[in-house]
């Protein structure tokens, strides 16, 4: 159930022949792509400033799934949308009803209108965030995670596809073919699991 | 009836012909036909159990693998007084409610998700209430060669063939694994 099973795995299952550091980075890069898919998904508060378009996410959030501002759901839309709408958007101010993905390099996505009330104070005296807690005018992000550790029932489609690469890169074992079936056998796991 | 993993250890070495586990110790071929019934339990959905849990006031998602950390995924909401809750697509409950994140009710009437993790149960209850859930389980791991599988008897082939799969691309057997694999293939193809 962790991200070491997965590697002993693959150290196993290439006979010990991987190399232990490469497969690690390949672990993080077949776990990048996954984490696409949804296996985890979380919602995550952000705290909003009046006059601020701009937001971050989490550092383990992925994807953005849906965003509420405050009990409301924006619509998702883009920057090139927003200026299309309204040239000076950046100008405007109210309560948000849209959200752009800004930059996905830097992890962050604007609002729109500019937010005018800032949100209440991150007090949780229930321990409730999402629930008697919840702080008004907040931003409230749901989105897929990004985590060192995948379900016990990942562990080999993962250690698969760590695999295939393993056998793809110049080596003294290199080897397209054996390559080409553990990526096949990750994807028919992928594929049984996810259709 | 459940089948015992000393006796599956004992084919699938016979079938890759290292009857004596030379190649492919036992103790590997049985973590595999353990992690592998997780892995087709999560494709198959044989493995199953039920939870009760407590609904935070005022809260309408939660994440599941916080909450139930066996659960692979959830089948099945109902309310403690034994009635159903309706899987609902999120976009409906968008369309019924704009703020449909804060609603509130007495008692919940829908739950949907957000991909494999997020449960949704909607409206959030204004004060405290029970659900039972039923979810695809993690089956138990195979740890010793006495313990005996969890999934469907129909699907402990598919389950055999899988590690044979894997056995064989450990060897590097690569004309006996693709035959295999195009094997697999029809078999999950064929639902089995």
């Amino acid at each position: 159930m962790t991200r070491a099973t997965t590697l002993t795995w693959v150290d196993d299952l290439s006979a010990t022949q991987a190399d232990a550091t490469l497969t690690d980075d390949y672990y993080d890069a077949v776990v990048q792509d996954v984490s696409a898919i949804a296996i985890f998904v979380e919602a995550s508060l952000v705290a909003v400033t009046s006059g601020t378009s701009q937001y971050t996410l989490p550092s383990y959030a992925r994807e953005i799934l849906s965003v509420f501002y405050d009990d409301t759901e924006l619509e998702r839309t883009s920057k090139r949308e927003l200026t299309d709408y309204n040239s000076v958007w950046s100008l405007e101010s109210g309560s948000p009803v849209a959200y752009g993905i800004d930059d996905e390099s830097k992890r962050t996505f604007v609002v729109y209108p500019v937010p005018d009330i800032s949100s209440a104070a991150f007090a949780f005296p229930f321990g409730e965030p999402f629930g008697r807690d919840y702080p008004r005018y907040a931003l409230s992000v749901v989105h897929t995670d990004v985590r060192v550790d995948y379900p016990k029932w990942m562990d080999l489609p993962i250690a698969a596809s760590v695999l295939a690469q393993e056998f793809r890169r110049e080596s003294n074992h290199k080897d397209v073919e054996v390559a080409a079936l553990w990526k096949s056998t990750s994807e028919l796991l992928l594929g049984m699991i996810f259709t | 009836m459940a089948k015992v993993a000393g006796p599956l250890i004992d084919l699938v070495l016979a079938r890759v012909r290292d009857p004596q586990g030379s190649s492919h110790p036992r103790s590997l071929v049985l973590g595999l036909l353990s992690d592998l019934q997780c892995t087709l339990n999560a494709a198959y959905e044989d493995v199953m159990a039920t939870t009760t849990f407590t609904l935070t006031q005022r809260q309408c998602f939660y994440q599941t693998s916080a909450l139930i950390p066996d659960a692979i995924r959830i089948k099945q909401v109902k309310t403690t007084g034994g009635e159903y809750l309706e899987k609902m697509p999120l976009e409906e409950m968008r369309a019924a409610q704009p703020q449909w994140f804060r609603y509130m009710a007495a008692q919940p009437a829908c739950y949907g998700l957000y991909g494999e993790d997020g449960l949704v149960v909607w409206p959030a209850v204004d004060t405290s209430a029970s659900v039972d859930i039923t979810y695809v389980k993690i089956p138990t791991v195979l740890a010793v060669e006495g313990d005996s599988t969890e999934i469907a008897d129909e699907h402990v082939e598919t389950l055999l063939q899988m590690v044979e799969l894997f056995l064989l691309l450990r060897v590097r057997d690569k004309e006996s694994a693709a035959a295999k694999m195009e094997e697999v293939t029809t078999r999950v193809k064929a639902g089995l």
